[in-house]
């Protein structure tokens, strides 16, 4: 097959000492970047754009592609040491993998993640070497009422996270939704819900949200043991079980199939596909009651979904020169501030620099594995540190995070507040992933209803058009309706049995 | 009931009235359809139900048990003072430069909320601001703030 | 006794000389030691980093570095489409080391939209340079029916509100440029706004969900390559060298000058020695081939004005939103 010598071809580049050099370089700054709360990929990728002028285009984006995808291994540490998302993707993982780290078993979750992590952008690589043309057509399918239908699918849900109490998390389902309304609304461009300030036009900033709702309760629910040792418990063995392998190894193929998937359609982030890998596994689980306590599927699912989300939003940008994200579009002015045109043209001019940069890809992957499994030794270490020394050095790392977003004060002072909600909604037992959910899926979902409705200027029946985005709305109904019968029956057979 | 349920209950009910009221200079429903403020009526609505279902459901709740929920005197001190210093920094930060201010942060937090020995305290203090400010200025390209008052710039801070 | 007198006067006399002549240089002193070397001139960018203002931004900092021999850094102060950047712009010390980054038509419809309770104004910037045009375009896909912008028109004014053309924003330059040709041949659009950016818009026309995409030369650069998309038409006065070939809407017919463009800016009150030398600096660097070529490479079209061409633009620019900006609002 054309393939495999294309891919031949570029690996006899992508093995050069100096590129493997390159891809070791940004997979260590990309992992470093992906610890630091707050520094995104965006702003990591685009610092670093200065250093690669001097480098020929094919280091140079190796280089960068390895940082991008990089930023998604180090994000995880932070989550399960520490419970502080390293950014918006590692949110989820903060969920299970902290409380697996509480007992003892954070060096499996964290291998496990690299491991689901390495399968997952080896997946999306895989995907775009054999099948970049058929998938991209299928991305392109994806347009405002699809993408409306399957947000709605993702939000219906929901319900599936309710847990021990319904009425709580429907409370913090909607909580999160108003949070997501606040800033200037899709459809007539005026404030929402922003007090007169400013900052808040855009809406009210994800990161410093999660990193107050879980990183700053975590402090304050420690301070008030007087900062004892937290981690008391043993860490166990680093490598996982078994069994943790059999258990994972479900959650990584459906993950690395949803990352990908959902990494080819441009608006969809990475913190969406890690969510809708979670409530996934969630559902398919035959103990979903489980989930909240620290359970391996939990980590394996997003983490993998997370990473090869990643790396499936490169293949638009090689085969349409459409960048699928934010931090893509900064690689895509890498390629072009080298004089590179990214397309399928750049195919047939340069196939040397195309096949290069994606065997690299590969190698990239390997390397991080390779980085981070002996690494999470430590990692575990830093946990040895007095926690009434730790717990400072972690809140300045969250202060500066949570500033260098958008240089801005004023997010610190959201993750304050927020830190101090979490808090008081962990004491009431209130869950918090359907806040996460709502939020990062409310915009979106909004915004897409308004697109769709401009596109057939007010008609409702744009949806029942379309036959995907048929086929999802019907499915989300099932998921909200199912669920509802459920609980009456479950009501009524309380009360009869009362 | 304890105290706090009530207090949250009623805090959500809050919101969901504000919300509400909120929606009403916002446009119901436009041409094209929902207008801004279509979902946040509704959602608005919809929270204010479930929050006094909430705070029913607890009502009912037979439950003897005493409910110490906030830990008691020095614990609940060292959270509020955790919160407090926070904001101070969040607030300072453009007004005394952030070396000085993460400086005094550090300080306090650890040496007294912490309580670790002066050594430590000073070393993990002066990482944590200048140290990190070099940093991120040098190797990040972030540039973090400044002291903006007169007297505290020249100093370079 | 005399002699002391005389003595005594003229000693006053020189007092007051070197009292009149310190009262009288500073503002040139200043001017002279203008940048002073150690100082950082910083550039306020409110976009984010990576974007395309910041890394046109970026490009003339590391020339201006050269040319004013200081360090001259980036800052990002990304938010409410810039209008944090714009704010701290207006509140910064008027002494020629801050300066910022201004956009339309953001930096216009900040503070002309009431909604947005904007404290500056016009009044609050001098115009330093003009640095970057982007002009809009309108664009199908190469298997679409349409072959000619006319056919476009006339088709959207047959079918009003049928035809569907995708924007960044209700109030992004791409809506701005579709209103004014409705106002000009009567036709209407169904407008379908990507305020997330430009990417999703590309993939909803490539996919086939929007009619005619209009956005920006810098857009479709990968795509005109590969062949996929047929460039209908460029808005400005002359044809761009990214699309060889490809006629402007004035050629065909319709006089339509839309660009998104980005510029500098200082803060009102900063002396005009000081303006001088900043934009004489910006001048040398923009003039320069390296600059050029740079910018080039990220697909950027330069085009410099001066202070004294930017004000009127600036002007001009301002008067046009004016009028279309109630029509967003319908």
């Amino acid at each position: 097959m054309e393939a495999i010598h294309n891919l031949l071809l570029g690996f006899s580049i992508a093995l050069t000492p100096q590129n493997i050099l390159f891809a070791f370089i940004g997979s260590v700054l990309g992992t470093l970047i992906g610890v630091l709360p707050g520094i995104g990929p965006v702003a990591g990728v685009a610092m670093l754009i200065p250093l690669t002028f001097q480098m020929t285009p094919t280091g140079a984006i190796i280089m960068l592609t390895a940082l991008f995808y990089g930023t998604q291994y180090g994000g995880t540490i932070t989550s399960v040491l520490l419970n502080v998302p390293g950014e918006a993707a590692s949110a989820i993982t903060c969920i299970e993998g902290y409380q697996m780290a509480k007992k003892g078993r954070g060096g499996v979750a964290l291998s496990i993640a690299a491991i689901g992590s390495f399968f997952g952008g080896t997946f999306a690589t895989i995907a775009l070497v054999l099948a970049a043309g058929p998938l991209t057509r299928f991305a392109l399918e994806f347009g405002p009422v699809e993408f409306f239908a399957l947000i709605t699918l993702g939000i219906s849900l929901l319900m599936g996270l309710a847990g021990k109490s319904m009425i709580k998390a429907l409370m913090m389902g909607i909580f999160g939704l108003l949070l997501a309304m606040i800033g200037m609304d899709p459809v007539s461009g005026i404030p929402r819900f922003t007090f007169g300030r400013m900052e808040l036009m855009d809406g009210i900033g994800f990161v410093p949200v999660i990193m107050g709702l879980f990183g700053l309760a975590e402090i304050l629910m420690n301070a008030e043991k007087q900062f004892s040792q937290v981690f008391i418990e043993k860490m166990s063995s680093l490598i996982p079980t078994c069994k943790d392998f059999r258990d994972s190894f479900g959650p990584i193929l459906r993950g690395s199939l949803i990352g990908t998937l959902l990494g080819l359609v441009p608006g969809m982030t990475g913190s969406a596909s890690s969510f809708l890998s979670y409530i996934a596994e969630r559902k398919v689980s035959k103990h979903p009651e489980r989930f909240g306590s620290g359970v391996i599927e939990g980590v394996a699912g997003p983490e993998t979904a997370n990473n090869a989300h990643a790396n499936g939003a490169l293949i638009p940008l090689f085969t349409l020169g459409i960048p699928a994200s934010p931090t893509v579009a900064v690689i895509m002015g890498a390629f072009m501030m080298h004089g590179l045109i990214p397309g399928p043209f750049l195919f047939k001019e340069h196939p040397e620099v195309a096949w290069g940069v994606i065997a690299s890809f590969y190698i990239g992957n390997v390397i991080l594995l390779i980085l981070n499994l002996p690494l999470v030794g430590i990692w575990i270490k830093i946990l040895k540190i007095p926690y009434g020394l730790l717990f400072g050095i972690i809140l300045t790392f969250m202060v500066v995070g949570a500033y260098s977003i958008s240089n801005s004060a004023f997010d610190v002072l959201i993750m304050t507040i927020f830190g101090v909600i979490g808090y008081i909604l962990r004491k009431l037992d209130f869950p918090l992933a359907p806040v996460v959910l709502t939020l990062i899926l409310g915009p979106l979902m909004e915004r897409s209803l308004r697109q769709s409705l401009e596109m057939s200027q007010g008609d409702f029946r744009i949806f029942l058009e379309s036959p995907i985005a048929l086929v999802l709305l019907i499915l989300a109904s099932v998921f909200m309706i199912a669920p509802t019968f459920k609980f009456i029956k479950k009501k009524k057979s309380v009360i009869s049995g009362e | 009931m304890p105290l706090i349920y009530l207090f949250v209950g009623l805090g959500f009910l809050c919101i969901s009235i504000y919300v509400v009221w909120e929606s009403k200079n916002l446009e119901y429903y436009t041409k094209l359809g929902p207008g801004g403020g279509f979902f946040p009526f509704w959602l608005g609505i919809i929270m204010g139900g479930l929050s006094l279902g909430w705070l029913l459901q607890e009502i009912r709740v037979k439950d003897k048990r005493e409910f110490h929920f906030f830990p008691e005197g020095a614990d609940i001190i060292r959270i509020i003072l955790t919160v407090l210093a926070l904001v101070g920094t969040a607030c300072f930060m453009n007004f005394l430069g952030f070396k000085l201010t993460m400086f005094f942060f550090l300080m306090f937090l650890i040496k007294i909320l912490g309580k670790q020995s002066l050594i430590s305290t000073f070393l993990v203090a002066f990482l944590g601001s200048f140290g990190v400010y070099y940093l991120f200025a040098n190797y990040l390209d972030v540039m973090l703030p400044k002291a903006t008052i007169k007297f505290l710039s020249n100093l370079g801070l | 006794m005399q002699i002391q007198n005389y003595f005594a006067r003229i000693r006053t006399l020189i007092n007051i000389a070197f009292f009149l002549i310190f009262l009288g240089f500073p503002s040139i002193s200043i001017a002279l030691d203008f940048p002073q070397k150690g100082k950082t001139i910083q550039i306020l960018v409110g976009f984010a980093a990576g974007g395309s203002s910041d890394v046109g931004a970026r490009i003339l900092a590391s020339g201006l570095e050269k040319e004013l021999g200081t360090s001259v850094l980036v800052v990002n102060k990304p938010g409410a489409s810039g209008q944090i950047a714009y704010t701290m712009l207006s509140q910064a010390p008027p002494d020629g080391y801050t300066i910022g980054n201004t956009n339309f038509p953001s930096a216009v419809v900040t503070y002309l939209d009431p909604a947005r309770k904007a404290t500056y104004n016009r009044k609050n910037f001098i115009p330093l340079a003009l640095h970057v045009i982007d002009p809009g375009l309108f664009a199908v896909k190469k298997d679409s029916p349409f072959k000619t912008l006319r056919e476009v028109i006339e088709a959207a004014k047959a079918n009003p509100k049928k035809i569907k053309i995708c924007t960044t924003g209700i109030q992004s330059d791409e809506a701005f440029a579709i209103l004014q040709l409705q106002k000009m041949t009567g036709a209407q659009f169904a407008m379908v706004h990507f305020s997330q950016g430009i990417a999703p818009a590309m993939t909803a026309f490539l996919g086939g969900k929007i009619d005619v995409f209009c956005g920006n030369v810098g857009d479709l650069i990968a795509q005109f390559k590969s062949g996929e998309v047929r460039i209908l038409g460029i808005m400005d006065e002359k044809p761009s060298p990214f699309y060889p070939g490809v006629k402007t809407f004035e050629e065909q017919g319709y006089k339509l000058y839309n660009a998104s463009s980005r510029g500098f800016a200082a803060p009102a009150g900063t002396p005009k020695e000081i303006i001088n030398i900043l934009s004489e600096a910006i001048k040398k660097v923009v003039a320069s081939e390296e600059h050029k070529k740079r910018m080039a490479d990220m697909g950027l079209t330069l085009r410099y004005m001066d202070p004294i061409q930017y004000a009127k633009y600036w002007d001009d620019y301002e008067a046009i939103i004016k009028e279309l900006l109630p029509l967003t609002k319908e």
